[in-house]
């Protein structure tokens, strides 16, 4: 499960839409497939990714405004050889925003990606684990 | 970021069709972190492209009178990753449209190649209040390119 607030400073809140500012559905499957890629690299041993193949019936049930904060959760539905099939959604104030059914992520090594040290880094100052560890050893 | 993802109208039909042109850029910010060593154009923002493109050709059809607002996505396949240098052609077909919401079927080519298609994408419509009509209007025919083709040559 993750979390993304949105907010008014925003700047694609600019053009969408011009005087209605809500929060692009795609980036919303953005954000259910960028944890899936992080659940991905956890569960593999931090040494693959995930680039989105295929993308299964996305629902966007209600838009999410400036001030709302989302909840993500992202579930794996199967693993083979060469990739994931994945499902996910978004909630905010208790009411779900966005079903994404079924989605399709190929594996891809994290060195073709990014520098695997900097992913490694990445990943634990958005788990929290850096001020766990300094505060309370 | 801009949340524009087309540069250019190259053809449009009322009611029918239309196709976009959005010229891939290096300089576009999230390349630095999608990803660091591989800039690849990510996935949702080409059905981003494909749905402004279809949100365009319904609004303009119906004189801004209505904006699309997408409500599902279906069948997204991508094929090939896009990278900066690409020209991506977004092609778009308007499958259904009544006073309620809209449907479309978008294809993305670079070089007359398929990356990525989309069998079908919904829309809901979104009645402008009158006061923000010449406001949507203005940034439609914007966004569209056409604010050249009407200022040079005549």
């Amino acid at each position: 499960m993750g979390v993304k607030s949105v907010t008014m400073s925003e700047d694609f809140l600019a053009d969408h839409f011009p005087g209605f500012p809500i929060m692009p559905g795609v980036l919303q499957v953005e954000a259910i497939s960028q944890l899936a890629s992080w659940l991905i690299y956890v569960t593999k041993d931090f040494k693959v990714r995930g680039t989105i193949a295929g993308i299964e019936k996305v629902k966007f049930k209600d838009p999410v405004k400036p001030g709302d904060q989302l909840t993500i959760e992202v579930q794996i539905i199967s693993w083979d050889e060469e990739g994931v099939y994945f499902r996910g959604e978004t909630k905010a104030n208790g009411r779900v925003k966005t079903v994404l059914d079924s989605g399709r992520m190929n594996f891809i090594e994290v060195e073709k990606l990014e520098d695997p040290a900097v992913a490694r880094e990445h990943f634990s100052i958005l788990t929290r684990e850096k001020p766990r560890g300094i505060f309370s050893p | 970021m801009r949340f524009l993802f087309f540069d250019r109208i190259e053809q449009f039909e009322k009611g029918k069709e239309a196709v976009g042109i959005k010229n891939i850029s290096g300089g576009e910010e999230f390349f630095l972190n999608h990803y660091a060593r591989l800039p690849v154009f990510p996935e949702p923002l080409i059905i981003e492209a494909l749905a402004q493109v279809g949100g365009w050709a319904i609004s303009t059809t119906v004189h801004y009178r209505y904006l699309a607002i997408m409500v599902m996505i279906d069948e997204a396949r991508f094929f090939k990753f896009v990278y900066p240098g690409d020209q991506l052609h977004l092609k778009v077909e308007i499958t259904e449209m009544n006073e309620y919401g809209a449907g479309i079927r978008g294809t993305a080519l670079v070089k007359g190649e398929t990356v990525a298609h989309i069998e079908r994408i919904y829309y809901t419509l979104f009645e402008v209040p009158k006061t923000h009509r010449e406001k949507i209007k203005s940034a439609y025919i914007f966004s569209s390119g056409k604010f050249w083709a009407e200022t040079s040559n005549e």
